[in-house]
């Protein structure tokens, strides 16, 4: 797989913590990334959210 | 409950941002045009201090732990806190490697790297034994002795008349894409670092004026930071500056009036040592407010603390072979793995707030 060659080339060397927070990092991104697009496709089509723990919190701003 | 003031907060805030940063000629990669690079990165870093506030003053009585696990709910806030948390584990790790390897550079060359550390750990159990209130009290002392020294420094250098400012010029001699280059790495740090600070803005006495000191504290502290590194390019030149392991060890040790004022090194050492023990403080203080959120510890917080500081004894040591493997994972880091943690995460959570904000009062 080309994305193991890429990785295994990138990270040659840095050790075991630094590649693992590389992979976790980036990969979180691009699940965090794909929530937002969820959530702007959720808020185009009027889809409301619900849940009343969250209503609670929201209404304390500064 | 604890109770920061306004002013602790901006003490804590400005020895953060100095902390590790006055040991390396930051944005040197510009050469003679490193202000200018601290000073573009000052604007953007403010842009992300904006998005952390902003999402303090979403949530007021909540820490960065709890406002993730709020926002995304437990199945993806939790990777998230894990990451911070490894963040803050590898980031405090580093910082306690740095300080060690300054000491042995500079004071101690015989003295074994493992017993600085432990020393060095000891005394910031000590302190966070004591509580974050302690804390904030001693660097509301500390700040202005810092900040006096690093002033007077510069002054003294000028006196010995080592500073030549036309090691500055030509401004922008090679364009500014030496400036652009070095410029994300320094958004992430120093400046991206202060979303550790969402761990404590909960604290503070007065909730409306956390933005304004995060203002005030990341303002003066760049401006400080760029006054040491023009100091140092005109003293030393931007090449020797680039190559030195402590550059601003290096420029103390011109300061000569007179051969009586000179030899300041030791001294130098001791000052810069305290803006890494509240830097480190901070890291590990935010990794075990982290810990215990995330597992609801109430009552055994001095454990933590224990299990965290031997954790780091262990990684600093560990994971870095040697200084120069450390000195080679600084733009690394900062490039691939830091800046999701310190500016994308907190930038995508307050995007996807808001929005589901939105969706809540369709």
């Amino acid at each position: 797989m080309w994305i193991i060659e890429f990785l295994q080339k990138f990270l040659e060397g840095r050790g075991f913590y630094p590649s693992l927070m590389v992979i976790f990092s980036w990969g979180y991104t691009i699940l965090l990334v794909g929530v937002l697009i969820c959530e702007i496709f959720l808020y185009i089509f009027k889809v409301k959210y619900y849940n009343p723990e969250f209503k609670k919190d929201v209404n304390k701003k500064v | 409950m604890i109770h920061l003031s306004k002013h602790q907060l901006f003490s804590l805030m400005v020895l953060f941002e100095v902390g590790s940063t006055s040991v390396f000629a930051l944005g040197i990669g510009a050469k003679q045009d490193a202000w200018i690079a601290i000073l573009l990165a000052l604007l953007i870093g403010l842009g992300f201090v904006w998005i952390y506030t902003e999402l303090q003053s979403e949530f007021p009585d909540k820490n960065y732990v709890e406002i993730i696990l709020t926002v995304l709910g437990k199945k993806l806030g939790i990777p998230l806190i894990l990451l911070t948390l490894l963040g803050c584990f590898w980031h405090s790790a580093r910082n306690l490697r740095e300080f060690g390897e300054l000491i042995i550079i500079t004071v101690l060359p015989e003295t074994p790297l493992l017993f600085i550390n432990f020393i060095f750990l000891l005394v910031i159990i000590y302190v966070l034994f004591k509580g974050v209130e302690v804390l904030a009290r001693a660097s509301e002392i500390i700040m202005p002795a810092i900040v006096v020294f690093m002033l007077s420094l510069c002054i003294l250098v000028y006196i010995s008349g080592d500073v030549d400012f036309t090691n500055l010029t030509p401004i922008l001699g090679d364009g500014i894409k030496p400036v652009l280059k070095t410029l994300p790495s320094l958004v992430v740090f120093p400046f991206g670092e202060m979303f550790v600070f969402l761990m404590y803005w909960n604290y503070a006495n007065e909730k409306k004026i956390v933005r304004k000191t995060a203002v005030k504290a990341v303002f003066c502290s760049a401006i400080l930071l760029c006054t040491t590194v023009v100091m140092d390019i005109t003293a030393l030149g931007a090449k020797y500056v680039s190559i030195a392991t402590v550059p601003l060890v290096e420029t103390i040790r011109l300061i000569n009036i007179g051969n009586i004022i000179t030899n300041f090194d030791a001294i130098g050492v001791i000052i810069i040592f305290f803006g890494g023990f509240f830097k480190m403080s901070i890291y590990i203080n935010a990794a075990v407010l982290i810990l215990n959120t995330l597992f609801k510890i109430k009552k055994h917080n001095k454990l933590t603390i224990i299990f965290v500081s031997i954790f780091l004894l262990w990684f600093a040591i560990v994971f870095e072979p040697s200084y120069v493997f450390h000195q080679w994972m600084f733009p690394f880091d900062v490039h691939y793995f830091a800046v999701v943690y310190t500016n994308i995460a907190p930038l995508l959570l307050l995007i996807i707030y808001k929005i589901k904000r939105k969706r809540s009062e369709l």
